[in-house]
């Protein structure tokens, strides 16, 4: 095993220089993959590692930066071949010289999900295959640089930790607005490769040195890790492919980083053996200075962190609990409706989502994997990864793309010890209830009490007091009056004594009481008064938000009553408007007005309209006689070219607020579902442009279907199983490009296989209606509006 | 710098299946509406490198990138130096169009639509910067070639997301079906001669009959 803190006792780690700059001076095409060359010219792979050890550097890379399984399809070699020929060539340099070999780790080069196709599963195999490789064949560290998708890395350290004993260093690559290309920020980096317990990490590619120091700074103050920067010869110019700093230069300009803290140092771009060379002469007696780095607690994606310095909101209202409607949306697998509710909060002002999707009868792991992926392809806020269920907390935090926090833990000496690991392997942040095996505590005292050995066993487990929040817990004053003022004693002991955030429920509090909205006001006021700073609430109550908005300014936090001000600004015309909107909902309430508000896409208007038609008619009555006529007639506008796509899109925007006020109606009645059959939506494997299918799937449901929509990307066998499974009789797939009209083909052709009497449906930009026939589809629909018509068809 | 000046509405009206007649106010006051977020979350980066055009091989000089189909053939037989270019709006504007998917389906379809215009707009400003480099004066330049135009195989993006080495330089990735993510990204090439080259038409969304164009609504073009 590697003593990694030998090497990092030396004053200052070199690194070596660059190995594509080399190699395309001996050679080497643009475009050709350098990892081949470990077998087919090891000599001068050798040649370069030896230069740069010569030069003074303690840890070389080996040529293995590409020779990940995608980057190598096509060019005749396997993984393990290359990474194992590479790192022996690199440790044969190494021999008898004071130097380790690093197994070098580039990005996959395809991106991950949610931009990209790459599930982080997918990544994470990807990476374990180099690791292992790596480790067998003897390379002293792990190191993945150039990253910019900060997922991804993720995946990797993961990887590496989980699959081999060596130490893991990163560095990832910043422009000079300081984000990655996925924007990624420096500060966002920092917190979660701390939190995942890298050895080192830092900054490489992309900028020479003078331009990457100012984030060299940024990084060192806020991480006690070692911090790396392997910059470029300077800036590169797009003519002659040269860049614009000499060896000299470059040492000259590396000498402010010991004074930033930086440790370990070396080339990227455009550097060579002369570089390295000046560098090392230029800074060996150098003093790496020691910077001070502050205790903070901290919540981050990776282009957002939240600093809890002040009252954070967290959104409740992901969360089945006394909730149908959510509840139905879970059994149905219905992710956009909790998007929905999450992207709710976050335009209400939530500054991080809490996340519950427990129920009886569903799968809560799987649920909390696929729940905690979408919220983050849709919003840019941390979460709170809330369950009892241990396995459903580990697969949260594991695909959660930033630091997160897990609620909960509690007194209790077993459940500490099998969740605090957990919160400690994933670097994330927890809260803990105070309360234990023998229940909740009557006295803040006991409360206290809990609170502070909570906070032992974390500590004990290596997680960060800032990373530790106590929730006091909220008791409803209408069954435990006496309780209320002992949660707010105990906030504010647990706030001083032992320098703690505090989380509490607050909704809880008014719980079976008239005008609710009063009492969780004025407790929370309360609450943050005593130094709450984590209210779990729902941000959407408005009542709410303005208490908290207002209390920023009154401790100082909102500076000038900025936001405060500005959250006001415009207040009264807003009132004035719902007035107006509901008189004119109120007055009307026949067919023609919801053909008017429906076609012009009015969706507050079309709510209240069909609650209006609720009070005469059945749901069924309204869908089938109002709202469909209504539809076919502004689909029939569209095929005539009257409108086009933006309109009718909105108007079935508008008819959905319909159904959802029906669906409702009929979940409040006890009954099911308003559906009339059910459709399967996919964009087929290899395709991630889904926006051509996510348009039918709002019209389809619409008219009534309900849509079971697989996403993209998505594996034959997945289309199917479904199918049967749910005894689907429709199935829709959509392809944009000719590459993956094949992957169409081959859905069908399993669908077929499988005897699953069923038609499907096809469509897409590349599509057309010979076209479709030829690979088997039943239907061919060239708009959305078709693919109704073919629903209509099959299923009525 | 070449940045995002421009999003052509009529462009943004072509996208969206536009044929002619009233446009909708709900669908005016959303154009501007999207255009402004395009803007503001739009993070353009590009990259190009100017290369010798070795005509025994038909490719690239000292890249792996060979010249297939006819047409690129055809597009560069008088040049004598090769731009490969690649642009992007940005990884932000993908995350925008998904949120707005979620929020608003019929407005997510004109910001997808604004995108794809300032994209344009973005390779038109980075043509721009190219022309202007010294060691084309008195030089003209090709229109933009990108695979999968004309019969230059898509496959083709491969090799030049390699030879620029796109996700280093840009951001641009590549994905298994040879997508480009972000999705609202461009590579081309642009050939050099000392020749001048015939241009291709604009198209009909910088007429200035675009709205009302009696030929367009018929489906056809006065061309």
């Amino acid at each position: 095993m590697t003593d990694i803190n030998k090497i990092l006792s030396k004053n200052i780690v070199f690194l070596d220089g660059a190995m594509g700059t080399m190699l395309q001076a001996k050679g080497l095409k643009l475009g050709e993959r350098p990892e081949a060359l470990c077998i087919t010219a090891p000599d001068e792979i050798y040649d370069i590692h030896k230069m740069y050890i010569d030069a003074g550097s303690n840890i070389v890379y080996s040529n293995t930066f590409g020779a990940n399984r995608h980057k190598l399809e096509g060019t005749g070699y396997s993984t393990e071949e290359i990474v194992t020929k590479a790192v022996s060539i690199a440790k044969k340099a190494c021999e008898g010289e004071d130097a380790y070999t690093a197994l070098d780790i580039g990005p996959i080069g395809e991106l991950l999900e949610p931009a990209g196709a790459l599930t982080f599963e997918e990544a994470y195999d990807i990476f374990k295959e180099m690791v292992i490789a790596g480790e067998k064949a003897g390379a002293d560290i792990v190191v993945f640089e150039t990253m910019t998708d900060l997922y991804e890395v993720k995946a990797g350290v993961l990887a590496a930790k989980e699959n081999t004993n060596l130490p893991v260093f990163v560095t990832m690559t910043f422009e000079e607005n300081g984000r990655t290309f996925t924007g990624c920020t420096v500060e966002s980096m920092a917190y979660v490769l701390e939190g995942l317990g890298v050895d080192a990490m830092g900054i490489n590619c992309s900028m020479g040195p003078e331009e990457i120091l100012p984030l060299a700074q940024r990084l060192t103050s806020c991480t006690n890790v070692p911090v790396i920067v392997k910059a470029n010869a300077g800036l590169p110019n797009p003519v002659d492919n040269s860049y614009d700093i000499d060896a000299n230069d470059f040492a000259r300009l590396m000498v402010p980083y010991a004074e930033c803290g930086v440790k370990i140092m070396g080339g990227c771009c455009g550097t060579t053996p002369d570089y390295i060379k000046a560098m090392c002469e230029k800074l060996k007696n150098a003093e790496v200075k020691k910077v001070n780095v502050e205790a903070k607690s901290v919540l981050c994606t990776p282009s957002l962190v939240v600093d809890i310095d002040g009252v954070r909101v967290i959104g409740e209202r992901i969360n089945p609990t006394g909730k149908k409607r959510f509840q139905q949306a879970l059994k149905e697998h219905d992710l956009e409706y909790i998007a929905e509710r999450g992207v709710e909060q976050a335009d209400a002002g939530a500054d991080i989502l809490d996340v519950n999707v427990g129920l009886p009868g569903i799968d809560e792991k799987e649920m909390m994997i696929s729940t905690v992926k979408m919220l983050q392809s849709v919003l840019n806020l941390p979460l709170q990864i809330d369950s009892s269920n241990a396995e459903a907390i580990e697969a949260g935090l594991r695909v959660c793309n930033g630091k997160a926090i897990v609620n909960s833990v509690n007194g209790e000496q077993e459940v500490m010890d099998k969740i605090l690991p957990i919160v400690k392997k994933y670097g994330a942040a927890v809260v803990g209830l105070t309360m234990d095996s023998r229940g909740i505590p009557k006295t803040a005292e006991e409360r206290f009490e809990i609170a502070k050995r909570i906070l032992e066993n974390a500590l004990k487990h290596g997680i960060r007091k800032e990373d530790v929040f106590i929730d006091c817990l909220t008791l409803t004053v209408s069954a435990q009056q006496d309780q209320a003022v002992e949660t707010l004693k105990a906030v504010r002991r647990v706030k001083e004594e032992l320098g703690l955030n505090t989380v509490l429920g607050v909704s809880n509090i008014s719980f079976g009481l008239p005008e609710r909205e009063f009492i969780t006001v004025n407790f929370l006021t309360q609450a943050m008064a005593m130094g709450l700073t984590l209210p779990i609430v729902n941000p959407n109550q408005t009542a709410v938000m303005d208490a908290i908005y207002s209390y920023k300014v009154l401790s100082g936090e909102d500076k000038n009553s900025e936001k405060y001000i500005g959250r006001f600004a415009g207040r009264k015309t807003e009132t004035v408007i719902t007035t107006n909107d509901s008189q004119c909902a109120a007055e009307s309430n026949s067919f023609g007005d919801i053909e008017y508000a429906v076609s012009k896409g009015l969706k507050e208007e079309t709510r209240k309209i069909t609650l209006k038609l609720l009070e005469e008619k059945t749901e069924m009555e309204i869908i089938n006689d109002i709202l469909i006529p209504v539809l076919d007639k502004i689909g029939d506008r569209y095929e005539r070219q009257e409108i086009f796509l933006p309109q009718l899109i909105n108007s079935a925007s508008a008819s959905c607020e319909a159904f959802e006020v029906i669906k409702k109606s009929i979940l409040s009645k006890g009954s099911s579902s308003v559906s009339k059959g059910k459709v399967i939506l996919a964009t087929v494997k290899g395709d991630i442009h889904d926006i051509g299918k996510n348009i039918v799937k709002v019209i389809l449901e619409n008219y009534g279907y309900q849509v079971i929509d697989l996403g993209k990307d998505v594996p034959v066998e997945k289309v199917v199983t479904t199918a049967i499974k749910e005894d689907v009789k429709l199935v829709g797939l959509s392809a944009l490009m000719t590459t993956t009209v094949e992957s169409m083909k081959k859905t069908i052709e399993a669908l077929r296989e499988s005897g699953h009497d069923c038609k499907v449906v096809v469509g897409g930009a590349v599509l057309t209606a010979e076209y479709a026939k030829q690979i088997g589809a039943d239907y061919y629909a060239k708009d959305a509006k078709q693919t109704v018509d073919a629903a209509k068809e099959v299923l009525g | 710098m070449a940045l995002l000046t421009d999003i052509n509405e009529n462009e943004v009206l072509k996208y969206m299946g536009y044929k002619g007649g009233d446009v909708d106010p709900f669908v005016e006051k959303s154009i501007a509406e999207m255009k402004e977020i395009v803007f503001k979350y739009a993070d353009v980066k590009y990259t190009y490198k100017v290369f010798d055009i070795d005509k025994e091989n038909q490719c690239l000089k000292d890249t792996v990138f060979y010249f297939k189909g006819n047409d690129i053939k055809d597009m560069l037989e008088t040049c004598d130096k090769c731009v490969l270019m690649a642009a992007t709006v940005g990884n932000q504007i993908d995350s925008q169009i998904r949120l707005m998917q979620v929020k608003d389906m019929a407005k997510a379809v004109i910001l997808d639509s604004c995108a794809s215009s300032a994209i344009e707009n973005v390779c038109d400003n980075v043509q721009k910067e190219i022309e202007s480099l010294e060691i084309f004066k008195g030089m003209y330049s090709t229109d933009r070639f990108s695979p999968g135009y004309g019969d230059m195989p898509l496959e083709c993006q491969k090799d030049l997301c390699m030879v620029l080495d796109t996700q280093k330089k840009a951001g641009i990735a590549l994905s298994r079906s040879g997508l480009m993510i972000p999705v609202k990204s461009v590579t081309a090439i642009i050939g050099f001669s000392n020749i001048k080259q015939t241009k291709r038409k604009r198209g009909c969304e910088y007429c200035n009959m675009f709205r009302n164009c009696e030929f367009r609504k018929a489906g056809i073009t006065c061309d």
